[in-house]
C-alpha cells in the first residue's frame, strides 16, 4: 500500500505536465553509500534556503498526535508533505522567504506566506489537489480562489513578485 | 444526562450535513484552536491561521465544534471542557451568526470506540471559501485566550 503510494505520488510529481513548473534550479548532490551493493546513487536536491527549516517542520507535522486539534485530527500525509515539499521546489526560488506550514484535520496542509504586498494560502488537499487563495493590492482584502492541479503558473508569478520585493527591501535596508 | 435528538445519517453511518433544530440561533459554538493553528503575521504578530476556520476535507466534513449550551445544560463548565487535558486555546461563534453565513450548524457525537469521545461534539457545514474563512476570523472571540496570540 505504502509502496503504491509513493510510486502514484512520484508519477504526479515528476510528470511531464508539471513541467510547467521551472526545471533548470540549482542543484545540490548528496552521495548515498550502500555497502551490501557496493553502489553508489546521486541522489540532487534543489539548493533553497528555506529547505532544511521545511523539511524539519514537514517532519514534526507527519508526526503529530490523532487528536492534535482537540477533535479526531490525523497527522499530516506523509504523501501531502512530500507533494508539498515538491511543489515549493517548482514554485520557490532560493531566496524566497520561508513559508509557515498549518497542519489541517485530515492529512492535509496549508502553506502560508503574509508580507506587506500580498498574503498567499495554499491548502494541500491531496497530492495534485491544491485550493490556493491570493491576496493583494488588485484583489482587495478577500482575495481569490482556485484550484490548482497540475499548473502552478499563477502562483508561482506571484511567489516571485513577492521574492522580489522582499529581495528590494533587503537591498535597500 | 444529555437530550439532543440524534442527528441523521447516511448509510455508512455518517451524519449527514444539517441544520439541527434543537440547535437555537442563540446557542453558540466553541472551536477549540491548537497552537500548531497559529502563524505570524506580516507584522511578526502571532494570529489564527486560516487553517483552524475550514471544514475537514472527505466524505460529510465539516468545522468541528463543540456545542456549549449542551455542555452548560450536562451541568459541565465548558472553559474546563474544552481545555483540559491539553487544548490551549478557543473561540466562540453565534449559531446565529453563522446561519447568516448560510453555514449549517449539526450535532455529531464523537462515540466510543473513540478514544476521545465528545458527546457535545457538532460540526459546521457549507462553503469556506477564502472570503468565508476571513468572515468567520473576523466573527470569532476568544473563549480561552492563547496567550500573545491575537484573533486576527
Amino acid at each position: 500500500m505504502g509502496e503504491r503510494m509513493m510510486q502514484t505520488q512520484t508519477t504526479a510529481v515528476f510528470s511531464e505536465e508539471l513541467a510547467v513548473l521551472p526545471t533548470k534550479l540549482p542543484t545540490s548532490s548528496t552521495v548515498y553509500n550502500f555497502p551490501i551493493n557496493r553502489q553508489k546513487i546521486f541522489i540532487t536536491e534543489p539548493n533553497r534556503d528555506w529547505r532544511p527549516a521545511i523539511m524539519e517542520r514537514l517532519e514534526k507535522l507527519t508526526r503529530l498526535e490523532t487528536g492534535w486539534d482537540g477533535y479526531l485530527g490525523e497527522p499530516v500525509s506523509f504523501a501531502n508533505a512530500n507533494f508539498a515539499l515538491r511543489m515549493l521546489e517548482g514554485i520557490c526560488s532560493k531566496d524566497t522567504p520561508a513559508p509557515q506550514i498549518v497542519p489541517g484535520t485530515r492529512g492535509d496542509l496549508q502553506i502560508e506566506w503574509h508580507t506587506h504586498i500580498t498574503d498567499i494560502e495554499l491548502h494541500v488537499i491531496a497530492p495534485n489537489n491544491v485550493h490556493a487563495w491570493l491576496a493583494d493590492e488588485k484583489t482587495g482584502p478577500d482575495g481569490k480562489d482556485f484550484l490548482l492541479t497540475i499548473n502552478f503558473t499563477e502562483v508561482a508569478r506571484q511567489i516571485r513578485k513577492m521574492t522580489e520585493h522582499a529581495s528590494d527591501r533587503v537591498a535597500t535596508s | 444526562m444529555l437530550v439532543i435528538a440524534s442527528p441523521p445519517r447516511d448509510n455508512d453511518g455518517q451524519v449527514i450535513p444539517h441544520d439541527h433544530s434543537e440547535i437555537s440561533n442563540n446557542d453558540e459554538v466553541i472551536r477549540r484552536i491548537s497552537q500548531q493553528q497559529t502563524v505570524l503575521d506580516k507584522d511578526g504578530q502571532r494570529i489564527i491561521s486560516s487553517m483552524a476556520y475550514k471544514a475537514s476535507s472527505g466524505k460529510n466534513g465539516g468545522m468541528s465544534v463543540d456545542l456549549k449550551q449542551l455542555i452548560e445544560k450536562d451541568g459541565l463548565d465548558p472553559k474546563d471542557y474544552v481545555t483540559t487535558p491539553r487544548w490551549m486555546g478557543s473561540v466562540l461563534f453565534k449559531v446565529s451568526e453563522l446561519r447568516a453565513m448560510e453555514f449549517k450548524v449539526g450535532y455529531n457525537p464523537i462515540e466510543p470506540p473513540s478514544p476521545d469521545p465528545n458527546p457535545y461534539h457538532g460540526e459546521v457545514w457549507g462553503r469556506f471559501s477564502g472570503s468565508q474563512t476571513r468572515r468567520l476570523k473576523t466573527l470569532a472571540v476568544w473563549f480561552v485566550p492563547i496567550p500573545n496570540v491575537n484573533l486576527t
